[in-house]
């Protein structure tokens, strides 16, 4: 296990590498020059000359890249062309606001679509299973944005729970931002909890059918046993994977969320940034991005690992 | 000690009920090993299944009866029928390879029935398991123990499966086709370990195979099954040397020559 996990951080890092080489090399092809564009008006080919030497985009293409990559290591993804900060100043704070939100509607799929998925599962065919078979249809089919516009509709302007576009920054009131952020988190939640109670639901009644469960049968198991001791660890493993691949979803769908809620997060950002070609931004928040989703699909992997002895095992052989 | 009684199972997945198994009728003592004979679809399995108390399909329905030490396993209550699955009643299955679950150790596996039944001891349990490993002719007890089923051969798994069936010392094994997925050296290996299970233990064995030469070698009674009734019964050397009915005949005219004459 100890070999794997080692071979999967290897991995990690050579990923990651790749990523930021072909960030970098995408966006020092890309067309327009921003020293050009940072004078606007103003430009002579003289101060665009001394802004570009200013600049460092002079350099060769490796020490530039070498330079940016470096910065990375100790949290410094050069500065922003539009303003005069630095680009972690920039956005520090909206990654922790896009985190937290990330964060809340992950834990509610955990919570709410695992308990749902046994339990359907194992009353398949009640009236239970069949209510929360059309549930899921309905979520399945309706996009966050909008599930997003009708809890505040609902919620916010209806119930008055919450103000809809009052967010509340996290360094004035923690409690009133975490508050804030549920609705946008349950936004982006629902439509994925519905597929992850769908797809558990499948794979356990799958797993049921395969010949171990009738091995433990024959051992006197009751159902419930059966259910928890022998088929949930193998019937969870796809829902994992799932979870996985809707973490890095959520990073992207939390961009069109925010615009919904009002929340000046990552998305609003990025959006800025591409607009006036404020490209140390962009690529810190690609960057950023691309490191989210291998970090946690090397975190499914060892799940996975920990899990089934199996995937050590072909893992070795290699 | 079983006393099956006209058990009929219909299925019901089209518009008319299809008979499966129709107007069984048996019995076995203690200690006696009866093997079931028949090609695929004959009905045998389902008849193991159901004295197993492992068909229990929405679209499947049992009539009969199934009689074992007094108990009638087609109407008794559920949790009555799990008090036997596993303590009196014991099963191994014919894949070996997927009989096991994946994730689970080798010894967690062979030791549940005791487990499901009440043992709590972690102690006694591994003592147990490792001496049914043993008993069940597996050397290196103490590897495999700690190993994933991925981990051995399909023979071992075999082992493995009878071990984790003998473990609470039942008085019924139920072996549905368990060499089939073997080869033939192994298969040898494995009828060894059931005759020698069923004279140390006297455990009654109900063996079911479509391998005529295996149920020569191992049981005393024999009934061959065809379409879902019992065709023929009878001593096992009676029906072989001298069978009755037609079906009976083309099954052992059916055995391939090669082995002739080791069954002599």
């Amino acid at each position: 296990m100890a070999k794997y996990m080692l071979k999967k951080l290897l991995m990690l890092v050579l990923t990651l590498l790749a990523v930021s080489f072909v960030v970098f090399a995408a966006f020092s092809i890309l067309p327009g020059d921003p020293a050009l564009q940072k004078l606007g008006t103003e430009a002579t080919p003289e101060k665009v000359e001394a802004l570009r030497e200013q600049m460092g985009l002079n350099e060769p293409f490796l020490l530039r890249y070498g330079k940016w990559l470096l910065g990375m290591f100790t949290f410094d993804f050069g500065k922003s062309y539009s303003y005069s900060m630095s680009v972690t100043d920039l956005i520090g704070s909206k990654i922790f606001i896009n985190f937290t939100m990330s964060a809340l509607a992950l834990v509610l799929v955990c919570v709410i679509s695992i308990p749902i998925g046994i339990y359907t599962a194992k009353h398949v065919g009640s009236i239970t299973d069949k209510i929360f078979t059309v549930i899921n249809q309905l979520f399945m089919s309706v996009p966050p944005f909008l599930l997003g516009l009708l809890l505040t509709f609902i919620f916010g302007l209806t119930f008055r729970w919450f103000t809809p576009g009052g967010y509340v920054d996290y360094r004035d009131n923690f409690i009133g931002f975490v508050g804030y952020l549920i609705c946008p988190a349950v936004a982006l939640a629902l439509p994925k909890c519905a597929m992850c109670i769908r797809l558990l639901k499948a794979n356990i009644l799958e797993e049921a059918k395969k010949d171990y469960a009738r091995t433990a049968y024959s051992r006197g198991n009751s159902t419930t046993s059966m259910l928890y001791r022998h088929i949930l660890q193998n019937a969870i493993m796809p829902t994992i994977t799932f979870i996985g691949m809707v973490v890095a979803d959520m990073i992207a769908s939390g961009i069109i969320i925010e615009q919904v809620f009002g929340i000046p997060g990552l998305g609003r950002s990025l959006l800025a940034a591409i607009s006036t070609r404020d490209y140390p931004v962009v690529m810190a928040i690609v960057m950023l991005i691309a490191a989210g989703i291998v970090i946690i699909s090397t975190i499914t992997d060892l799940i996975y690992a920990w899990m089934d002895p199996r995937v050590r095992v072909t893992d070795k052989s290699e | 000690m079983l006393s099956v009684e006209n058990l009929k199972i219909e299925f019901f997945d089209h518009s008319l009920p299809e008979t499966a198994v129709d107007d069984v009728s048996f019995t076995m003592k203690e200690g006696e090993i009866l093997g079931i004979v028949g090609e695929s679809g004959s009905g045998k399995s389902l008849t193991a299944l159901s004295i197993a108390g492992l068909l229990n399909r929405g679209d499947i329905t049992k009539s009969g009866d199934i009689v074992f030490n007094g108990l009638n396993l087609l109407h008794c209550k559920r949790s009555e029928l799990r008090a036997l699955q596993g303590k009196d009643i014991a099963m191994i299955f014919q894949e070996p390879m997927t009989a096991l679950n994946p994730v689970k150790r080798i010894g967690w596996q062979v030791e549940e029935a005791l487990r499901v039944h009440g043992e709590k001891d972690k102690i006694k349990l591994k003592n147990e398991a490792m001496q049914a490993l043993k008993d069940a002719g597996l050397d290196d007890t103490e590897r495999i123990y700690a190993s994933y089923p991925h981990q051995l051969s399909g023979g071992q798994r075999q082992r493995v499966m009878i071990a984790a069936a003998m473990i609470s010392k039942p008085k019924l094994l139920i072996a549905d086709e368990p060499t089939t997925a073997l080869d033939v050296t192994v298969q040898a290996q494995v009828i060894e370990l059931l005759k020698r299970i069923n004279k140390e233990k006297k455990t009654a064995i109900l063996f079911i195979s479509h391998d005529l030469s295996l149920v020569r070698q191992l049981c005393k009674r024999v009934l061959v099954m065809k379409d879902g009734k019992i065709v023929e019964q009878g001593e096992a050397e009676a029906v072989f040397v001298n069978p009755q009915e037609a079906y009976t005949k083309e099954l052992i005219a059916a055995i391939p020559t090669v082995r002739k004459p080791n069954d002599k």
